[in-house]
């Protein structure tokens, strides 16, 4: 039982002793401000019974005896000479037996009980009268002073630090009952946040020395720029900031990036065929040996597929799909055409959109995001590339990429 | 006074650069590894002045790889300044049982950094171990 | 693109994948043995030991050793296995068994394992050779540790001493045979162990039971003008008695799963006894971290019992404890704090936290180490962590006190830095009487 209810359930087993003892005591209808008098202070018993430090701090006694010991003994005086006192010195036993039942040694609680029982029978009147008068006065008071000062006594010598033995020994894993700190569930976040101070160190330590160089006047060299920028689209791609189809950053220490397209070319040819040869056919042609672009070969290879598999998917069976590379004016030009749905004039103003498809695409019923051929746009737009749509509807559609040809000797 | 030699292991790249572009710049001698085994090979071949350890790395990990490092004779007295990313306690006591001089938490600065290898290499020039 | 600048990293070569043959041996090699004393983690008798007739094996356990180690810490039982090993090794050259010498080996924790090749000796006498010889190992390794480290940690330690033989057996593999002969000294020596535990925590109980603790007070003085700030409480047991230092009390409770009950009967010998010089101050008691989050302590009956006998009192913890629980113990502060409480953090500078555990818990007192009192007027260094102590004492409202005050000079030091109270044996030694102002 907690603090608040026990006191809820004390003050009203007190109301009721009070009402038993007036009852006892035959009060009668002039009896009211008395009556009140009595339960006034019966509540404020109560009240500072509830503030054990107002003992102490009205310093009522040098000996540490405890509050309700010291008005045992005031009231002992005071019921001496009648009146409130007598009245309501009952209800200080039974207040102190209440506060003593609740905790306390057992043997405490027994005098308790005894106590209360006798204040309650010595209160009855017509019990003492047969003995002479002081007696029975003396009686009544102090035969329970003594035993609630025997009371206040055993309960000093008890537990004030009321720490229950255990039961049974601490269970196995408590030699220490306080958990280590667990190390931290590693959840997606936490893994992010330690991920990213990899490159935070060095976009520090770049940032350090790019500052210490212009202190002394000079220009931020450019492998540390480069650096720099690279370890922040890192942390960028960590932190989840969408570039769609964003090339990879630069790799750090990868000589300048070129593709070969005529092996390139053939060889996704030759893997279409492998997978799609049943369905469609497909072919490649090149005008040269080698053709050279300056451009990351990932990137192109990934625009690449997006148009073959484009190509592949909106061309019904038994159709065409035709690759061809040629160089013109120091150009090259890459053009995949298909016999396929084709598009309209509105639908190819629309196609480099993001999430759009045509009304042929959609009709066709195959699947798709409608992303491909705005993220084939912008990754050759990265590299350095330009790409273009032809079509006439129900007949086919055809790309045509551009790229400028690498010069030799270039780096 | 030839510059002292630091070794540094770091199985991401771009750390490497950084930390030798700020050493570099200070006149060290600065070799690196991206793998911890090779790292060892390579430190025990030819012990350097100054031991700078990531602690997460795949395969054997930067308090492996000291505690290695500490049981040889030829690398017994190489300070070891480790590289953490996490900054509780428990770290800085198993940096120190596993025999690790000092230790420096990402990100750091650049001065940071001159810092803590200053103070080591001086310490083991001291030492008299080169 | 243009050019990179010139890159002054030398990468090595990396390795080929795969397992590499030296780094493998190397990752073994650290797997078996142990880094602290250099020694094998194995009983290794070496290449063709199944050929030995008979192998005898001394076995020496230090006893006790998980209660100093989280007591004192990881380096004073390194220094405590180092002298061991050490010991063992001198007392190796001059031992009757030297010429008979196989090997030494550590167990990871406690245990220290010696081989020797008995082929030569009668099998019933080799318990007569390894027996004297066990003592003297004993002998040898007490000595240095007592000459090292002095009574602190002696007193609570002990080493047991296990010895046993093996015979070849053509029906035992020998490796198993070894192993057994091993276990068995292993169980020799804990026999030994185990009956001295036995008694020790007999002793325990026998003190619980009588409510033999007594305490002793030490008072907190104002640095200025010695005026008595409170007192610590500080339990001791009985006079003379092996049990007497709290150290002892609390290893050999630990060792008897007695500890929530040794505490218990601390407070309450602290709460029942109070004088009254104590009362008009602020009273200074220790508690562990273990009872302080103990639902049965915090219970608000027993919070509210505890302040009737003192409402001035102050709870002391050891920073060495509270660094690894900041969460616990926040909601634990929160609790005794609205009971009236206040709290203190005790050996605070000598932990690995720095000032963390005060920032994060933001004690009302602030109990400096003793380490760092000591000869605080020769360091410098020490100076300054006073310094950043008491500018955060400031700050956050934290009263310091200095611990451990032996010599005029130490005090004078803390006095000119400004440090208000000071406790040591300079200005008041724990007393269980306490007289007139020292």
């Amino acid at each position: 039982m907690n603090g608040a209810s026990r006191g809820l359930l004390s003050s009203g087993l007190l109301l009721f002793a009070i009402f038993l003892v007036v009852a006892a005591g035959g009060a009668a209808a002039g009896d009211i401000p008395r009556l009140a008098a009595v339960a006034g202070g019966a509540v404020a018993l109560r009240a500072v019974f509830l503030a054990p430090g107002l003992g102490r701090a009205l310093g009522i006694f040098a000996v540490p005896i405890d509050l309700g010991a010291s008005l045992v003994l005031i009231l002992f005086a005071l019921s001496l000479t009648g009146g409130l006192g007598s009245d309501l010195y009952p209800l200080l036993l039974v207040e102190i037996v209440l506060a003593r039942l609740a905790e306390g040694p057992a043997a405490g609680r027994f005098l308790a009980v005894v106590a209360t029982a006798g204040a309650a029978a010595l209160a009855i009147p017509g019990v003492t009268d047969g003995a002479p008068q002081t007696v029975g006065t003396v009686l009544r008071v102090a035969w329970p002073a003594a035993l609630l000062l025997v009371l206040e006594v055993t309960d000093r010598r008890g537990a004030p630090v009321v720490v229950e033995k255990p039961s049974r020994p601490a269970p196995a894993p408590a030699p220490e009952a306080v958990p280590r700190e667990a190390a931290p569930a590693r959840d997606a976040r936490q893994e992010l946040l330690h991920d990213l101070k990899s490159p935070l160190s060095v976009v520090r330590v770049y940032a350090d020395l790019m500052t210490e160089g212009a202190r002394r006047g000079e220009l931020p060299r450019e492998e540390h720029l480069e650096s720099l920028s690279n370890e922040i689209a890192l942390m960028e791609a960590l932190v989840g900031v969408s570039r769609p189809a964003a090339p990879r950053p630069a790799p750090r220490v990868a000589p300048p990036p070129e593709t070969e397209l005529v092996n390139l070319l053939s060889s996704l040819a030759a893997s279409y065929h492998d997978a799609h040869g049943e369905k469609v056919r497909i072919e490649f042609v090149a005008d040269e040996e080698s053709i050279v672009i300056s451009a990351d070969p990932v990137a192109v290879q990934r625009a690449l597929r997006n148009v073959l598999d484009n190509a592949v998917k909106y061309t019904p069976p038994g159709g065409q799909v035709r690759i061809r590379a040629s160089v013109v004016a120091q150009h090259v030009f890459v053009v995949i055409s298909d016999t396929g749905i084709g598009m309209t004039r509105e639908e190819q103003k629309r196609a480099f959109e993001y999430a759009w498809r045509g009304e042929a695409a959609r009709a066709s019923g195959t699947e798709g995001r409608g992303l491909g051929l705005a993220l084939v746009r912008e990754l050759l737009e990265k590299q350095g590339g330009k790409v273009s749509l032809l079509s006439e509807p129900g007949h086919g559609l055809e790309v045509t990429i551009m790229f400028p040809l690498r010069r030799p000797g270039a780096s | 006074m030839s510059a002292a030699s630091i070794f540094i292991v770091d199985d991401d790249p771009a750390v490497l650069e950084a930390v030798t572009a700020v050493l570099a710049g200070d006149g060290y001698r600065v070799t690196g590894a991206v793998d911890s085994r090779s790292a060892l090979l390579a430190v025990l071949s030819d012990p350097p002045d100054l031991l700078v350890l990531d602690v997460n790395m795949p395969g054997l990990n930067g308090w492996e790889l000291c505690d290695i490092v500490r049981r040889q004779t030829a690398t017994r007295e190489v300070p070891v300044l480790f590289l953490t990313g996490r900054g509780e306690v428990r770290d800085q006591i198993t940096a120190l049982q596993v025999g690790g001089s000092d230790h420096l938490r990402k990100p750091f600065r650049a001065e940071e950094l001159r810092g803590k290898v200053r103070a080591l290499t001086t310490g083991a020039r001291r030492r008299g171990s080169r | 693109m243009k050019p990179r600048g010139e890159r002054p990293l030398r990468l090595v070569p990396t390795a080929a994948p795969g397992p590499v043959a030296d780094v493998e041996r190397l990752r073994l090699e650290r797997l078996s043995t142990d880094a602290v004393t250099g020694l094998p983690l194995q009983a290794d008798p070496g290449v063709g030991f199944e050929r030995i007739a008979g192998i005898g094996i001394v076995y020496l356990q230090l006893g006790r050793f998980a209660g100093v180690e989280s007591l004192y810490g990881w380096e004073l039982y390194d220094r405590v296995l180092k002298l061991t090993a050490a010991s063992l090794r001198e007392d190796l050259e001059i031992s009757a068994l030297r010429s008979e010498y196989l090997s030494l080996s550590f167990n990871g924790c406690d245990g220290f394992c010696l081989l020797f090749d008995l082929s030569g000796r009668p099998a019933s006498r080799h318990a007569a050779l390894l027996e004297p010889e066990g003592r003297r190992f004993r002998q040898g390794v007490l000595r240095r540790l007592r000459q090292a480290l002095g009574r602190i940690a002696v007193d609570l330690m002990n080493v047991y001493v296990g010895v046993a033989s093996v015979a070849d057996d053509p029906r035992v593999r020998p490796s198993r045979n070894l192993a057994r002969g091993v276990l068995e000294a292993v169980r020799a020596a804990e026999a030994h162990q185990s009956d001295a535990r036995k008694g020790r925590v007999e002793s325990l109980k026998t003190l619980l039971s009588r409510r033999a603790l007594r305490t002793v007070w030490q008072p907190v003085l104002a640095l200025s003008d010695r005026r008595v700030l409170g007192y610590e409480a500080l339990i001791r047991g009985p006079v003379g008695s092996d049990l007497e230092k709290p150290d002892a009390l609390f290893t050999v409770a630990r060792e008897g799963d007695m500890l929530l009950e040794l505490e218990n009967l601390c407070l309450e010998t602290i709460f029942s006894s109070l004088p009254r010089a104590v009362r008009s101050g602020i009273l200074f008691v220790n508690a562990s971290a273990r009872l302080l989050t103990h639902p049965v302590f915090l219970d608000e009956r027993n919070l509210i019992e505890i302040q009737r006998a003192h409402p001035a009192t102050v709870i002391e913890v050891s920073e060495k404890e509270i660094v690894w629980n900041y969460a616990a113990f926040r909601e634990v502060l929160e609790r005794l704090r609205g009971a009236g409480f206040r709290f203190a953090i005790d050996d605070a500078g000598s932990g690995y936290s720095g000032l963390e555990t005060i920032l994060q818990l933001r004690p009302e007192f602030i109990k400096v180490a003793d380490s760092i009192v000591r000869n605080v007027h020769q360091d410098a260094i020490k100076r300054e962590v006073l310094a950043s102590l008491l500018s955060l004492g400031r700050q956050i409202g934290a009263t310091l006190v200095a611990e451990g005050i032996e010599s005029e000079d130490e005090l004078r030091s803390l006095a000119a830095l400004g440090l208000p109270y000071g406790q040591g044996f300079l200005l008041g030694k724990p007393a269980a009487r306490i007289s007139g102002a020292p």
